[in-house]
């Protein structure tokens, strides 16, 4: 069985809503008022019309702007927004990279963040008391392993973030933007331990504003603006497109 | 989708995806990510009685002073002539606490999983799901230390007891079909979880839990619209059981699994039809 992520079409909307809390109460109003601006809200395709394929052995890397799209493609191939239009079939074990941080429950204490974050990506705690060990040696939390993740300092909280979603053996590898926080010590440390997951995986997408990593991680990198891909070929003549034709165009 | 095979996920927005393949998906993500519910559910328990001194104490305080002052209330001043008064209100205010809490706390659930909806996968239906599991694990914890003070006020220890778990069950269900529409309607209209609260006081009041169904026997109004009234029905599932100590008649599993049917289908199948857009909306 081949890992593979394949995406036909797909096309993400976005919705900006005038009324940013909607109620109830409004609806009744704007109902007798006869209101023709009632839910005003403006569309705009974050991701539009997207095919791509993205085989065993490919790493993909995804340059553009701010606002090009890069991350809600990513978003969406890990199943976070559902495409408007399209088509999306991904085979093999997603371990995601990106929003590190984000599946913690502040009150929670470091230890147990670790089974939560484990268990959101589909680890039953037996597995994660495994990796338990591991993952305490590589954050080097020590003791405030045992504190509430709210009283963390931001350093803290991305090295316990980073050593739990990298502890993972990853099939297909989502990777936005992740740059270790933390001591220059802690910095290094995690790019070696980046570029060992990324030869570990089948498939590595990463979307990143660095395109020396892009580079030195890739073997294939995609272009996008407005949520078009404008390119798709070698790194370093995609890095070369996208600075003469998106960067120098703006 | 034709690959059920665990790894493999196809999303097409085109194609409507029946029932059978949304069941197929959902029991699949209850499946994969069963350990995330067990954990939410445990640290939700815990940060409820952290930090106080009394902890799981007020759980039991919050029914059993409740229990107290409606007892003191009706026996004294509206000379109530049903016996064993507060065993009564024991057995229909454990369920209503269920029915209430994961109502009112369930219809944010989703608008309160923002933050894990938008940047990490979890499937949508387990943040109604977790709160109406708290909500049980909490009956669960109250109905077995109540019962041994309920048992000095009189209560007996019958065979009976033991259809307690599947009014339990049909309670809990009803309510996680009912909690599953208002957290997918709620993102859309924020001061529904307002109405909601509203609702089910009055709607306190309006099911038989501090009276018994004979004071408005001669109420037509009032009559009717308790039988058409579905926490009747299951609260008077505990009443039987607990109070009468009697194992409710057939006719009365049927009116509650009915229900129960009614509300898990409306509430999935509004929730599935909803639950690609909001996280657009939240």
């Amino acid at each position: 069985m081949t890992t593979l992520i394949q995406t036909i079409d797909v096309s993400v909307k976005f919705r900006i809503y005038h009324n940013a809390v909607p109620s109830l109460k409004e609806k009744t109003i704007q109902l007798f008022r006869r209101d023709k601006n009632r839910d005003k809200f403006t569309e705009f395709l974050a991701v539009n019309n997207v095919s791509l394929e993205i085989k065993s052995g490919d790493r993909l890397g995804i340059i553009g702007l701010n606002g090009a799209g890069k991350s809600t493609l990513l978003k969406t191939i890990a199943g976070i927004y559902s495409p408007h239009q399209g088509r999306i079939i991904v085979d093999g074990r997603i371990t995601p990279l990106m929003e590190l941080g984000a599946g913690f429950d502040p009150e929670q204490t470091g230890r147990d963040n670790i089974y939560l974050n484990g268990a959101l990506l589909g680890f039953p705690p037996a597995e994660m008391k495994e990796k338990e060990k591991a993952i305490l040696e590589f954050s080097e939390l020590g003791e405030f392993i045992e504190l509430p993740v709210k009283y963390y300092s931001t350093g803290m909280y991305g090295r316990l973030a980073f050593s739990i979603a990298t502890m993972m053996e990853p099939e297909i590898l989502l990777i936005d933007e992740v740059f270790a926080t933390g001591d220059a010590h802690f910095v290094e440390k995690s790019a070696q331990r980046i570029l060992q997951l990324v030869e570990q995986s089948q498939i590595v997408v990463i979307v990143s504003h660095h395109l020396e990593q892009i580079k030195k991680l890739c073997n294939r990198a995609i272009v996008m603006d407005k949520g078009v891909i404008l390119k798709d070929g070698d790194p370093q003549e995609m890095a070369n497109y996208y600075l003469d034709n998106v960067v120098h165009a703006h | 989708m034709k690959n059920i095979n665990s790894h493999v996920y196809i999303f097409d927005a085109t194609e409507h995806s029946g029932v059978k393949n949304t069941l197929v998906r959902n029991l699949r993500d209850l499946i994969t990510y069963r350990y995330a519910i067990y954990n939410f559910i445990g640290s939700n328990l815990r940060a409820r009685y952290r930090r106080s001194i009394l902890g799981f104490l007020w759980t039991l305080l919050n029914p059993l002073i409740s229990m107290a002052i409606l007892a003191i209330v009706f026996s004294t001043i509206f000379q109530s002539s049903i016996k064993n008064y507060s065993v009564y209100i024991f057995s229909g205010l454990l369920p209503w606490n269920l029915i209430f809490n994961s109502m009112t706390i369930g219809s944010m659930s989703i608008v309160m999983g923002e933050g894990y909806l938008k940047k990490v996968y979890i499937p949508k239906f387990f943040f109604p799901l977790i709160s109406v599991g708290v909500e049980v694990v909490n009956f669960l914890l109250s109905m077995i230390s109540l019962f041994f003070l309920a048992i000095l006020m009189g209560a007996q220890v019958s065979w009976a007891l033991l259809t307690l778990p599947f009014a339990l069950l049909l309670t809990a269900l009803f309510i996680f079909g009912l909690v599953l529409l208002a957290s997918i309607i709620t993102p859309y209209f924020r001061d529904l979880s307002h109405i909601i609260q509203l609702a089910f006081t009055a709607l306190f009041y309006l099911t038989p839990i501090i009276y018994p169904i004979e004071k408005i026997a001669d109420n037509y109004w009032l009559l009717t619209i308790t039988k058409l009234n579905p926490f009747y029905y299951l609260v008077d599932l505990f009443h039987v059981i607990i109070y009468q100590a009697k194992i409710p008649d057939s006719s009365a599993w049927l009116i509650c699994l009915g229900w129960t049917v009614l509300s898990l289908t409306i509430g999935s199948i509004i929730f599935n039809s909803k639950e690609k857009d909001v996280v657009y909306r939240l």
